[in-house]
């Protein structure tokens, strides 16, 4: 699965793309198979000139039996979102936020210390100011980046191994407490 | 028989003087803000000097009390120290070998790995509190059992700084453990949290206006792991 993001302009460098996302507001239909433009509530998502919308309600995108995941600014701190993927298999997320510079010190470790508990590669595109900044995350106690600052990125992802995970006796715990989710009240 | 159930009895004559002149100074005592937790650590289960500690604690306004210890406690020695717990009206915390113990009104709750996640939680003014063993502190289902319970404090008994803080940040709470207090990166930890040798003071106040600014609940994402969850049901 080779995935680019960034300016679309830049991605005619590089031949046999599964799935273009442009950070940049247009894009060259048919480039690949998939192409997308990110935006701060959704992505707009174009399959053969036909447009479809993913946003919180509807975040996969399936392509070639690999899985991948959108997030927005909030869900960076929910762990809902993470545990969702962890049970899902997902096998990438990507994260479109507008955070400034200072906030964004501070969320690296916060989806640092989420992404340990999953292990899942993610990739986090900031934009700030009309500049999109790509950031690919690789869970470790380092808190290390594979990429950082970038303006595109041209990366191959391999689909992950199905782990089965069973999480002992604590599921029974979690599926007693799902149950009524829809009574809780909010404080 | 009358011996037995009360044990406090048998000590009153040794301890009455201690209990009554403490009593006396806590007369008319203030109460930190509904906005502050302040937890107080005793060094020493002592009958005289928890007196003397929880004297001191509550004096300060202070009414939730923590223990340490790796070694067991005798079952006489508890039920004396609930007992004593009791004419103060406080919660008191041991974390004991292998098991954690609170004691509040009368009771004494006693929890250890096989405790579900659901009978361990109490509030404290509409903050919810919970406790952790070693294994489950790195275990992605207990964390999000207690994100759907929306815990602010979790008193862990693993000694991993890492995982710890890892928790803290998973579920924007503040982790307790006998040595350190862990706050969420996203804080700046002096300013939400104060802890010296024997007292820790929460801020939680900005916890829960953070929490209710920056969490949502998608209750789409909530549908999706249900709904695998049931799909793998045993």
């Amino acid at each position: 699965m080779r995935v680019f993001i960034g300016n679309p302009l830049n991605a005619l460098e590089f031949i046999g793309t599964n799935l273009i996302l442009s950070t940049s507001g247009w894009l060259l239909n048919n480039q690949a198979d998939v192409v997308g433009i990110l935006n701060r509530e959704y992505v707009e998502i174009y399959v053969n000139e036909e447009k479809t919308y993913l946003s919180k309600e509807n975040r996969f995108l399936n392509l070639n039996d690999f899985l991948v995941a959108f997030g927005f600014d909030k869900d960076i701190l929910n762990f809902d979102f993470y545990f969702m993927n962890l049970v899902n298999n997902t096998d990438l997320i990507i994260f479109s936020t507008y955070y400034s510079d200072n906030v964004l010190k501070k969320m690296f470790l916060l989806i640092q210390s989420n992404l340990r508990k999953v292990n899942i590669p993610t990739i986090l595109i900031n934009s700030t100011d009309k500049i999109s900044k790509i950031y690919y995350i690789i869970p470790n106690y380092q808190n290390d980046f594979l990429v950082k600052d970038s303006i595109y990125l041209y990366s191959e992802f391999k689909k992950k191994e199905h782990k089965f995970q069973t999480f002992g006796r604590y599921i029974l715990d979690l599926q007693d407490t799902l149950c009524s989710f829809r009574v809780t009240v909010r404080r | 028989m009358m011996f037995q159930r009360f044990l406090l009895k048998s000590y009153y004559w040794i301890f009455k003087k201690d209990i009554f002149s403490s009593l006396e100074t806590l007369k008319g005592h203030k109460r930190i803000t509904k906005d502050i937790l302040g937890i107080y650590i005793t060094s020493n289960l002592n009958f005289r000097s928890l007196i003397k500690s929880f004297t001191k604690g509550i004096g300060e306004g202070f009414y939730v009390f923590f223990y340490f210890t790796s070694r067991q406690i005798p079952k006489q020695k508890i039920k004396l120290i609930k007992e004593l717990t009791n004419i103060y009206g406080i919660h008191f915390i041991i974390f004991s070998k292998n098991c954690i113990l609170r004691m509040f009104d009368n009771r004494c709750f006693y929890m250890d790995s096989q405790t579900s996640l659901k009978d361990r939680i109490f509030s404290i003014s509409s903050s919810k509190i919970t406790f952790l063993f070693p294994e489950e502190v790195n275990n992605p289902a207990v964390t999000m059992t207690l994100k759907m319970q929306n815990i602010d404090i979790i008193f862990s008994t693993n000694i991993s700084s890492y995982f710890n803080q890892d928790l803290s940040n998973n579920l924007i709470a503040y982790v307790i453990t006998d040595k350190n207090v862990y706050v969420p990166d996203l804080f700046v930890k002096n300013m939400v949290m104060e802890k010296t040798k024997d007292m820790i003071k929460l801020n939680l106040k900005y916890l829960k206006s953070i929490k209710n600014n920056y969490l949502e609940t998608n209750y789409k994402d909530l549908t999706l792991i249900k709904a695998k969850l049931d799909s793998f049901q045993i």
